[in-house]
């Protein structure tokens, strides 16, 4: 058995990488394949008969090539030697004009022919080196589809032609056409296009990279069972018929079969499938599905990093390939820009045809269309984007949909969850009044399998436990499990008021409310055994932060906590309104009723809101679920991420309105020089340099953001 | 001959360029033109025989042959 991996290119999004690895996974004599979409490598486990060489020759097959990284210096390499035959290029054709020293036989004085000839010739290659951008201008025109290709085709083409057709009439002895010829502009379009989309795809990479290293970085671990302990170890420690547990709200680090509990799962990203699944003894379970009530255990049968990290890049990946509503505009604008500029341009043409020359009518519809072509259009908010997402991934902040920092500048309320997010979460039991001794120890082991923040607090409490059946979780409300005969609940005053029981405690319960304390309650069905106080603390800088972010948003806090805790901790923060007891459905009820709101939280409870909201922000340390629900992890304990996170957006925004400013300005003011109505005119050469500036200025623009 | 087959399941233009490159691989296939917004993959093929082995290899690759357009 060999194992092998492969650099791949030609992946551009799941289903393509999912079309490979299934097309590899058909062949005889493959036992494994694995394809990394970031990385883009497929790691294949094969047998004897097979060779690399055949491995290659499926990804081939699959219509995909090896040598990736090759292919990515290739492109620099090739754009520089363009750069340089672009500037020789120019050299010969401009360099009379400033007196430099240009070869006798090619000089445009002396020799006109040769000098045509030799721009006609030096510039075929680019037309090779721009062949992608060629063919798919033609393929949409083609089916009467327009995007930027298209407009740089038209110019390109039509410029060449027409330089093409001076350089015949020069042939037959028009030395006048010799003013004509503007082969360069045909070949710096396509070398200034070639540079947009190379630095777009750099950035991308770049970005990328970082986000990857970060994630990385971020130990993903696992909790198996040995011996009736449990043991938390990264998840690639994990060997295949480890006995695995997965609490509720947990994502499944590995894949398996069930061997102990029940409890509903959503696999909906990796089978599209939003309702969830019943999972128990013998159902088979996916790494990176998400567990939803329940306590799983389960048998490890498919192990491996890459099975968590496919669950990682497949969030990186959506963040970077999703059309922002931005670039959705670009698109849209193309495709109203495109046929309007053809028709101005024909305008201008039949203008100076009627009252002109058909040189000058030439002239002008070449130089219109080169010179409003928008390329700096398509790089504009890409650009802005791209180094934003990097940026903030350098600072901490993850951001898992880029839409989201669009709308971030259009947030009016955030609502903040309470516990983990304006509190720590580190919570501790300062008193129980309980009516049996074992109330402590059936509490503590019923929390064992939660995930609360309260569950968490119990469980630090270092109490032998007792085997706890058939546990479940009642979101909002609390939890309930069979020990011994008995079925016992744990959870807030809320919880217990469902259950029509006598409650021995209210006056502690007030007092410990009025202090700011959380209340849990621990009962049967019959009698209620004890209540438990726990107290929170306030995160470090919440106030200060919270403080300056009240000056230009509304902040209400939602908690399914107890009111009058809520309260309390709101008037430390200085929060006014405050939404307490609420369900997850209720919370995202909320979220809805104050659009457009941020929305930032941590745990399972929080997820519909936080999906439901303009921008959903999950904080560190936060469920699986909620970070799977949210567009926005930070991946630091740090509040004031809150506030550096609205702060880069407003700078983003700016700039993306100022490349997109810059991108449309040069071109609108340079359409009525190209037109040749007014006494400056224009010729493509100058129109195409004006396109670079564009490009350049919304590059540099951009490039302000990287601080 | 030239045969346009109406194909689903292409979702970007990464798609439409491995089928091209994929079909290409076959021979005696000619030309091969892939465009996933109108759903049509048109292919130049020396012989009648090769539309099997071309469909076999478009749903090999999980993209779903709906069958051919006609003019």
């Amino acid at each position: 058995m060999n194992k092998t991996t492969l650099q791949v290119s030609g992946m551009t999004c799941s289903a393509c990488s999912l079309g490979l690895e299934k097309y590899i996974k058909k062949q005889k004599h493959i036992i494994d394949v694995e394809v990394n979409l970031i990385l883009q490598t497929v790691a294949i486990t094969y047998e004897r008969p097979l060779t690399k060489k055949d491995l290659m020759r499926f990804v081939k097959e699959a219509g995909f090539s090896c040598d990736a990284k090759k292919n990515k210096s290739l492109s620099w390499k090739a754009f520089f030697f363009f750069l340089f035959l672009g500037l020789f290029l120019m050299y010969i054709s401009m360099g009379h004009m400033f007196h430099l020293l240009v070869p006798d036989f090619i000089n445009k004085e002396t020799h006109p022919l040769n000098y045509a000839l030799f721009l006609f010739i030096a510039t075929i290659p680019f037309l090779f080196y721009g062949k992608d951008i060629l063919q798919s201008g033609i393929k949409n025109l083609l089916h009467k589809t327009s995007n930027m290709d298209t407009l740089i085709t038209f110019g390109v083409i039509v410029n060449f032609l027409y330089s093409l057709s001076e350089l015949v009439s020069l042939y037959k002895g028009n030395i006048a056409s010799v003013n004509n010829l503007y082969f360069e502009s045909s070949a710096f379009i396509l070398l200034f296009v070639k540079l947009g989309r190379l630095i777009d795809t750099e950035n991308k990479s770049k970005a990328v990279d970082s986000l990857q290293n970060l994630v990385t970085m971020t130990p993903k671990e696992g909790r198996i069972i040995k011996e009736e302990k449990e043991y938390v170890i990264p998840i690639n420690e994990i060997n295949v018929h480890d006995h695995v547990m997965v609490k509720p709200g947990e994502v499944f680090p590995v894949d398996g079969i069930v061997i102990d509990g029940k409890s509903h799962v959503n696999e909906a990203f990796l089978t599209g499938e939003s309702l969830p699944v019943l999972k128990e003894k013998k159902s088979e379970v996916l790494a990176g599905s998400m567990n939803l009530e329940g306590v799983l255990t389960y048998e490890a049968l498919k192990v491996g990093k890459d099975s968590m990290i496919s669950h990682i890049t497949k969030l990186v990946m959506n963040a970077f390939t999703k059309k922002t509503s931005l670039e959705k505009n670009v698109d849209k604008i193309s495709r109203f820009f495109v046929p309007f500029i053809i028709t101005m341009a024909s305008i201008f043409f039949v203008f100076h045809l009627a009252f002109h020359d058909l040189e000058t009518a030439i002239a002008s519809f070449v130089t219109t269309l080169v010179v409003a072509c928008p390329c700096a259009l398509g790089l504009a908010t890409p650009l802005a984007l791209v180094v934003t997402i990097g940026n903030l991934s350098k600072k901490g902040i993850f951001v898992k949909n880029s839409e989201a920092l669009e709308n971030l500048p259009k947030i009016k309320n955030i609502l903040l969850d309470k516990t983990g997010t304006i509190t720590t979460g580190e919570i501790s039991l300062v008193h129980s009044h309980v009516k049996k001794d074992e109330a402590l120890t059936y509490l503590c082991s019923l929390e064992k399998n939660s995930t609360h923040p309260i569950g968490v607090a119990l469980q630090k409490e270092s109490r032998p436990v007792v085997t706890v059946k058939n546990f479940k979780n009642h979101p909002g409300f609390g939890i309930e499990g069979k020990i011994g005969n008995t079925v016992y609940y744990a959870g807030s005053t809320k919880f217990l008021k469902t259950f029509a029981l006598k409650n021995p405690y209210t006056k502690e319960e007030k007092d410990y409310l009025a202090k700011g304390y959380m209340i849990v309650y621990l009962f049967s069905k019959k009698e209620v055994l004890g209540l438990f106080a726990l107290r929170d603390t306030l995160k470090k800088d919440i106030v200060k932060t919270l403080d300056n972010l009240q000056k230009d948003y509304q902040l209400c806090m939602i908690t399914g906590d107890n009111e009058v805790t809520a309260k309390v901790i709101a008037s430390e923060v200085h929060i006014s309104k405050v939404f307490a007891e609420v369900t997850p459905e209720e919370k995202e009820e909320l979220v809805i009723n104050h659009a457009p709101a941020l929305m930032i939280g941590d745990g399972i409870n929080d997820a519909p809101a936080l999906k439901a909201a303009t921008v959903g922000v999950s904080v560190f340390g936060g469920s699986d679920v909620s970070a799977d629900s949210s567009d926005i992890v930070f991946l630091k304990e740090d509040i004031t991420l809150l506030q550096t996170l609205f702060h880069v957006s407003k700078k983003t925004i700016k700039i993306i309105k100022e490349n997109l400013f810059w991108a449309f300005f040069y071109n609108l003011i340079m359409i009525p020089l190209a037109s040749g109505f007014l006494p400056i005119t224009l010729n493509p050469m100058i129109a195409s340099l004006a396109m670079t500036f564009s490009s350049i200025t919304v590059a540099l623009n951009s490039l302000r953001l990287r601080k | 001959m030239q045969v346009k087959l109406h194909v689903q399941k292409m979702v970007c233009e990464g798609c439409e360029n491995r089928l091209i490159n994929a079909l290409k691989e076959i021979k005696g296939v000619e030309k091969v033109t892939a465009n996933y917004q109108i759903e049509e993959v048109v292919v130049q093929l020396k012989n009648k025989e090769l539309l099997e082995k071309v469909i076999k290899k478009i749903e090999d690759l999980d993209f779903l042959v709906v069958g051919e357009k006609d003019e």
